[in-house]
């Protein structure tokens, strides 16, 4: 690109080529949405199948999540070195998802009470929702209020539907919405007006 | 009536670096290097004129020992480039 005056035309097909380009790379990618939905809905309907068959299991199913959360710690630390653009919205949304993690580890290994499925699904909601509001993006604001919804459906089932529920609640707050970032993120990248 | 249009942003690379940064909150000077496709020294003059006029920030840091330039646009620059658009629209047919 050289310094060169430019026609008002060519100024508007400029700035719009520059501001795709500038979002499509701090654009989410739904790359840690899926990730992160594809293990929680595993997890759930293992553990769910894993009680209604009686199978043995050596180590409880979720456990899987810290070696997914320590590959993800991994990857992000790997790519935070070659990063050389930042959004505004990053630092609030990393913030509310380390303090979702803190807080499900804590109700995690609470000694007192039982495992509650509803609990776990009113917890998932929060960071969906703030991160969806932050992101102005409704597929993450109505997967976080669809946690909520099969939570209150939930008062109605027994332990063993809650936990098929939290499946349910993963693929709609995460795998779907995780989905319609990376298509959207593509379109952008192509540079496709979205 | 056709309005004036800003002298330090009617030009391709200075308008192109403003875009850039308008929808992000910081982009290093590589990261501008590589979605203009100037040269180094170009990039690097145009980067100053738009530092003098107070449309950029520029803040130079270490990174892995390697030195780092990141650049924000300020205020002012998210003004001009308003009042530069605003601008623009009057040259389009209706």
């Amino acid at each position: 690109m050289e310094d060169k005056e430019l026609t008002e035309i060519e100024s508007f097909q400029l700035i719009q080529d520059m501001i795709n380009k500038s979002r499509s790379s701090v654009m989410d990618k739904g790359t840690w949405p899926i990730y992160w939905g594809c293990t929680i809905a595993f997890c759930s309907f293992f553990l769910y199948f894993q009680l209604l068959f009686k199978w043995k299991m050596p180590f409880n199913i979720f456990y899987l999540t810290y070696i997914a959360l320590a590959i993800m710690i991994f990857v992000i630390i790997k790519n935070s070195k070659h990063k050389n653009v930042s959004s505004h919205s990053q630092r609030p949304i990393a913030y509310t998802w380390i303090a979702y993690v803190i807080a499900i580890n804590i109700m995690g290994f609470d000694p007192q009470t039982n495992y509650s499925g509803i609990s776990f699904m009113v917890l998932y909601g929060i960071p969906t929702f703030i991160t969806g509001g932050i992101m102005n993006y409704k597929p993450l604001i109505l997967g976080g209020i669809s946690c909520w919804i099969l939570a209150i459906i939930g008062f109605f089932c027994n332990g063993l539907t809650q936990i098929m529920l939290e499946g349910f609640a993963a693929i709609a707050a995460w795998v779907i919405p995780g989905l319609m970032i990376r298509r959207r993120y593509l379109q952008v990248k192509k540079g496709v007006h979205v | 009536m056709f309005k004036d249009l800003d002298p330090i942003l009617h030009s391709q690379l200075r308008l192109a670096v403003v875009s850039l940064l308008i929808s992000v909150k910081e982009a290093d000077f590589s990261y501008l290097k590589e979605q203009t496709g100037a040269t180094a020294g170009n990039l690097s003059v145009q980067v100053q004129k738009l530092k003098d006029a107070g449309y950029i920030e520029i803040e130079k840091t270490f990174q892995n020992n390697y030195p780092k330039t990141n650049c924000r646009i300020t205020k002012n620059g998210v003004d001009a480039f308003e009042k530069y658009v605003n601008a623009l629209r009057t040259y389009l047919p209706k």
